[in-house]
């Protein structure tokens, strides 16, 4: 059976399954009451829930958002009763049906009332290059003082011409729709530092373009960026046929796992595998200073060797990385001897950060389920500090594995010790629907509600996790308790000014 | 009652006949939502919200006949709008009690499907309605492109990098 086989009859199995028994009289129950075309209704409870959910946990949401102007139908909202799910009323297009992409350029005025996009960094713009834009009607266009700029409904301006900006939307009748956010990347000037460090996700909007050809003609402005599990995509505008192999050429030293493909749209699709390559416009190495830690593993009082080395190696990442926040990738490991473990950490982090690593690294830390407070919501990242008592330690999870759950998702089952079932069954008989965080270190790797007032030892995490997110969690668990010591050898600094 | 009449009654605001309605198009609309949010909960708001949405709009269809499309299109905007909320949603997880010691499934029974359904929910959401259009719900691409109100093109390209990358993650 082909791939595509094989996706449709999987696809047909989880479609095609029975819906709950009660589907349609529950939808029912929720209609409002009286005659159809009223304007304004209540969300189904289940929505009402999720939403009050996000309420509760804003502050933490706030910080994924962008500082950006976007139209109301498309942005979280502070309350309930501006979430209810009725469109805004629009005579061309309901915001709901605005595309999930995002486009980046720089606004040129083409007239004293229009603007299109222009490619964004390291290109003169040609008029075939130039992208007409299609403003959702919230956005108006108007002038101001000579340039044409971007109003919101409030008249404020949120663009002119001249700046930097990334727009959300999608490709419509040749140009694009925006109907998106539009965040200003930079105002009417060139994008500093024209250097893409993969490993920084968060940096990337500013800083992504690749050198231009010297004799085939311009590559990019890339038109769409995203992250699939530790893969980098890139979409560029093709315009030649070398593209393909100018892009191989500029990739040339950064990485060599980067496959790059053209598709029948005109896109050429980058991807790249090693997320710690730096690249564009010129092929740059990593820049800045950085911290090596030289590290003996101890097990059991004796020098590690080996394959143990692999293992210490693993849990010192994961040590590394949950002290200082960030992903394993960024942490990198290499031996020199067979006996130590040189970690380089980035020197971002202030000193007592970098300290705290350092010790974090050489003993276990303490984990475990940890009960959340009433009223506190936390989720994976927060800090462990907010947490009111331990309930269940490390040493008293038994197995802690992935596994399924009933509707086949994946999920991690954990089997307690007797004496850690019981201290976790006393305390959901009176906390049912509280939550409960699964603490590694000093940082919250899972917050989940508890759903029943007695486990009896053995109990599940579920939710919208995926293999990519349990099998780690376990892992994380498993390690964390790793008995593994480390004996600090060396600390010193290593720097590259590019 | 014939379907027409069913529409017309329940245009007129008979909720026993747009019951009947959205009981006929419930496993389209609620199976796509599966495949698409991955989730049952939220499978279910979706239905909901369509069918909120459905009997708010209803006076609006002017031909009843186009009753079938009509709703599948707006259970179909709606789902992708939940999808893509999703995308930028929190996730919520829950401890739940289990009957005993299960048998560990690291990579067995479950793998293909499992690294599969993975795969798909690497994709953007208006990457995934259209596989599950076309794939789970078996529509030409011409159709799911109409149904979702963009050009074909777009939605051949679009499922052409979809594939490509659910491929290449399957196959990694």
């Amino acid at each position: 059976m082909d791939f595509e086989q094989r996706l449709s009859a999987i696809l047909h199995d989880v479609a095609d399954a029975d819906p709950p028994a009660n589907l349609v009289e529950r939808a029912l129950g929720h209609l409002p009451a009286g005659k159809q075309g009223r304007s304004h209704f209540a969300p189904p409870v289940a929505m009402a829930a999720a939403i009050a959910a996000l309420v509760l946990i804003a502050g933490a949401v706030a910080t994924m958002w962008r500082p950006v102007s976007m139209p109301p139908a498309a942005e979280p909202s502070p309350s309930v009763v501006e979430r209810a799910p009725t469109p805004a009323p629009s005579p061309f297009q309901s915001p709901r049906e605005c595309p999930g992409s995002q486009i980046v350029g720089t606004l040129a005025a083409v007239s004293d009332s229009e603007l299109a996009l222009d490619p964004a960094v390291g290109f003169e713009a040609s008029p075939t290059d130039r992208t007409p834009l299609v403003w959702e009607p919230y956005f108006r266009l108007g002038d101001d003082g000579g340039s044409v700029v971007v109003r919101d409904p409030d008249g404020d301006v949120v663009a002119r011409d001249g700046d930097i900006v990334e727009i959300g939307g999608g490709e419509r009748d040749g140009g694009w729709y925006a109907c998106g956010y539009i965040e200003v990347l930079s105002s009417g000037g060139p994008l500093p530092a024209p250097v893409l460090d993969l490993s920084e996700r968060s940096s990337w909007r500013a800083l992504m373009t690749i050198e231009r050809g010297v004799s085939d003609g311009p590559i990019g402005p890339i038109r769409r960026i995203e992250w699939i599990g530790d893969t980098l995509h890139l979409e560029i505008a093709a315009r030649h046929d070398g593209v393909v192999d100018q892009v191989r050429a500029a990739l040339s030293g950064a990485t060599d796992d980067a496959t790059v493909a053209s598709d029948p749209d005109g896109l050429v699709t980058i991807e790249i595998p090693d997320a710690r390559t730096t690249f564009a416009p010129s092929i740059e190495p990593r820049c800045g200073a950085w911290q090596r830690v030289t590290l003996l593993p101890i097990g059991d009082g004796k020098e590690l060797r080996g394959e143990d080395m692999a293992r210490a190696g693993e849990v010192l990442r994961l040590r590394a990385a949950e002290a200082l926040g960030l992903d394993g990738q960024d942490i990198v490991l290499h031996t020199e001897d067979g006996r130590h473990i040189i970690v380089e950490l980035p020197a971002g982090p202030d000193s007592s950060a970098l300290n705290r690593a350092r010790q974090r690294m050489q003993a276990p830390a303490p984990a475990g389920l940890m009960a959340v407070p009433d009223g506190v919501a936390v989720q994976a990242g927060d800090s462990a500090d907010s947490m009111e008592r331990g309930l269940v330690g490390a040493a008293a999870i038994d197995v802690a594995v992935p596994a399924v759950d009933i509707m086949g998702q994946p999920a991690l089952h954990l089997t307690l010790h007797p004496d850690a079932a019981e201290a976790l069954d006393e305390f959901a008989a009176e906390r049912v629907g509280g939550q409960v965080a699964l603490v590694v270190g000093d940082v919250v790797v899972a917050a989940a509600m508890l759903n029943a007032p007695r486990f009896g030892g053995e109990l599940e995490i579920v939710g919208p996790l995926r293999v990519a997110d349990v099998a780690p969690l376990a892992d994380r668990l498993s390690l964390s308790v790793d008995s593994l010591e480390f004996e600090l050898v060396d600390v010193s600094t290593a720097e590259r000014d590019c | 009652m014939p379907e027409l009449d069913e529409v017309l009654a329940a245009r007129a605001g008979d909720e026993g006949a747009f019951g009947v309605l959205i009981a006929r198009e419930a496993r389209w609309a609620y199976g796509l939502a599966r495949v698409v949010l991955g989730d049952q909960m939220e499978a279910e708001d979706a239905f909901q919200e369509s069918c909120l949405l459905a009997w708010r709009d209803l006076p609006k269809l002017r031909d009843p006949a186009r009753w079938r499309p009509w709703f599948r299109r707006l259970a179909t905007n709606v789902i992708l709008e939940h999808g893509r909320r999703m995308g930028r949603r929190p996730k919520v997880t829950e401890i739940v009690a289990t009957d005993g010691p299960i048998a560990p499934d690291h990579a067995g029974r479950v793998a293909d499907r499992d690294l599969l359904l993975q795969a798909l929910g690497l994709l953007t959401a208006d990457e995934r309605i259209l596989v599950a259009l076309h794939y789970g719900r078996d529509l030409t691409v011409a159709d799911a492109a109409a149904l979702l109100g963009i050009p074909l093109g777009t939605a051949k390209a679009r499922l052409h990098r979809a594939i490509g990358k659910m491929r290449q993650r399957v196959e990694a």
